[in-house]
């Protein structure tokens, strides 16, 4: 008997100092940890494997580094009230406690409706994976080059121009205007004239190429920015694959932390969050904070360098 | 002792209040965390605006170098880890070996394979 008090007691030493449901989160969360190596070790290959200076500049495919930063913002204030909603339930304070559940939650639906905003003026610019004007010049040594797809490239900007010029008010474009002449004239090249051979693919992708230097980025957007026309960037679809991965599963992260904080509310909405659900916040906390990280990984990865 | 935060719940085990009897980090600690981390957001956003061209180098460094430390902020004391359970570090030291050794392990192939051209 004396052997088997002896035996738990023992047993009992050896148990883990940390609460078991801790324990499970932060087993989740080193998995979480490779998931998004997977992501961001991937988009750091491909960007490093694309020849030097190639690999798409923020502003080429529309990023704006002040969203970014504001989206920065948001996401470590949250984290701040998320902490101190936890300090304060542990204090068994939980009025507090889920009125800065609610401020995290509204951080939460800003970053994504930021975030959503972000994507519309993708969308709209026909930045997506596979959409973009790519490896159209077989003179840059990119294998495989395929002309049908180069053809393709300048059939897709055919039928754009083709819609604006037969609906411009569609567009939001008024008929005389400098963007519809633009417009017209650009058909006029790549339809050719009987003294004029049509314009090649390449040509059609260099005056669609948002250039990298940042002044004649302005006269590009001043000319073609109206007309919303798929652009031509060398990389573009691999930029816009690792983009959309990177940033679509942070999102859903979110999302998943979103029905953390709404749970949390309903719970004191009907009064029963108590200062014994401290845990339930601790890990929820440690989940978002978690999310807060990658972003703060994100960030300068795909706005700043 | 003011604003203290637990590590543990009200269910907890006994052994981790024994272990940290009075660990807790304060509401006026998370609030400097949060200045330094706004701050070092501040400082990311002015090294990629104002540093030139040639200093992208540098810049790279500095941007790089502030996001893992802010990542290191917001896990040693958001996430509480300076006063948590230490063998917790039993999954997060190996993951931190692994996560870079990933990205490493196909850098000869994938990065440098091109750059250095064909074998003399």
């Amino acid at each position: 008997m004396a052997a088997g008090v002896h035996f738990e007691q023992k047993y009992l030493q050896r148990g883990a100092l940390v609460p078991t449901a801790k324990l499970a989160m932060w087993l989740f969360m080193v998995t979480e940890i490779m998931f998004f190596t997977g992501l961001i070790g991937t988009h750091t290959l491909l960007r490093m494997g694309t020849p030097a200076g190639d690999w798409p500049k923020p502003h080429q495919v529309h990023l704006k580094e002040w969203m970014g930063a504001v989206n920065t913002f948001v996401l470590i204030a949250s984290s701040f009230t998320i902490v101190l909603a936890h300090s304060a339930i542990a204090r068994g304070d939980t009025k507090r406690c889920l009125l800065l559940v609610g401020i995290t939650l509204f951080g939460g639906v800003l970053f994504l409706g930021i975030k959503a905003v972000e994507y519309t003026a993708k969308f709209q610019h026909h930045i997506m994976p596979g959409r973009i004007g790519d490896n159209l010049d077989p003179r840059d040594g990119r294998a495989p080059y395929d002309p049908n797809y180069a053809l393709a490239y300048r059939d897709e900007v055919q039928h754009q121009l083709e819609d604006i010029v037969k609906n411009p008010a569609k567009h939001g474009i008024s008929e005389g205007s400098e963007d519809f002449k633009t417009a017209q004239s650009f058909l006029d090249d790549i339809k050719g004239t009987a003294d004029k051979p049509p314009i090649s693919p390449l040509e059609v992708g260099l005056r669609l190429h948002p250039a990298e230097d940042e002044k004649k980025f302005e006269e590009y957007e001043k000319k073609y920015g109206n007309l919303h026309l798929t652009p031509y960037i060398p990389y573009g679809n691999l930029w816009a694959s690792t983009y959309f991965t990177m940033t679509g599963f942070h999102a859903a992260h979110v999302i998943g932390g979103l029905v953390l904080f709404v749970i949390i509310l309903l719970k004191g909405a009907r009064g029963n969050l108590l200062p014994r659900h401290a845990m339930m916040l601790e890990l929820t906390g440690l989940y978002w904070h978690f999310v807060d990280v990658v972003w703060i990984f994100l960030f300068p990865i795909l706005y700043l360098i | 002792m003011s604003d203290p935060v637990h590590t543990d719940d009200a269910h907890g085990a006994h052994a981790v209040h024994a272990e940290h009897h009075d660990a807790h980090i304060s509401d006026k600690t998370f609030l400097r965390v949060f200045g330094f981390l706004l701050f070092f957001t501040a400082a990311t956003f002015a090294a990629n605006q104002f540093l030139p061209e040639k200093l992208k180098w540098l810049a790279f460094l500095i941007i790089g170098g502030i996001a893992i430390f802010k990542a290191t902020l917001v896990v040693v004391y958001f996430m509480h880890l300076v006063l948590d359970y230490k063998k917790l570090f039993l999954f997060i030291v190996p993951v931190m070996i692994l996560a870079p050794l990933i990205v490493i392990v196909l850098w000869p192939d994938i990065v440098l394979a091109w750059r250095l051209g064909p074998m003399p």
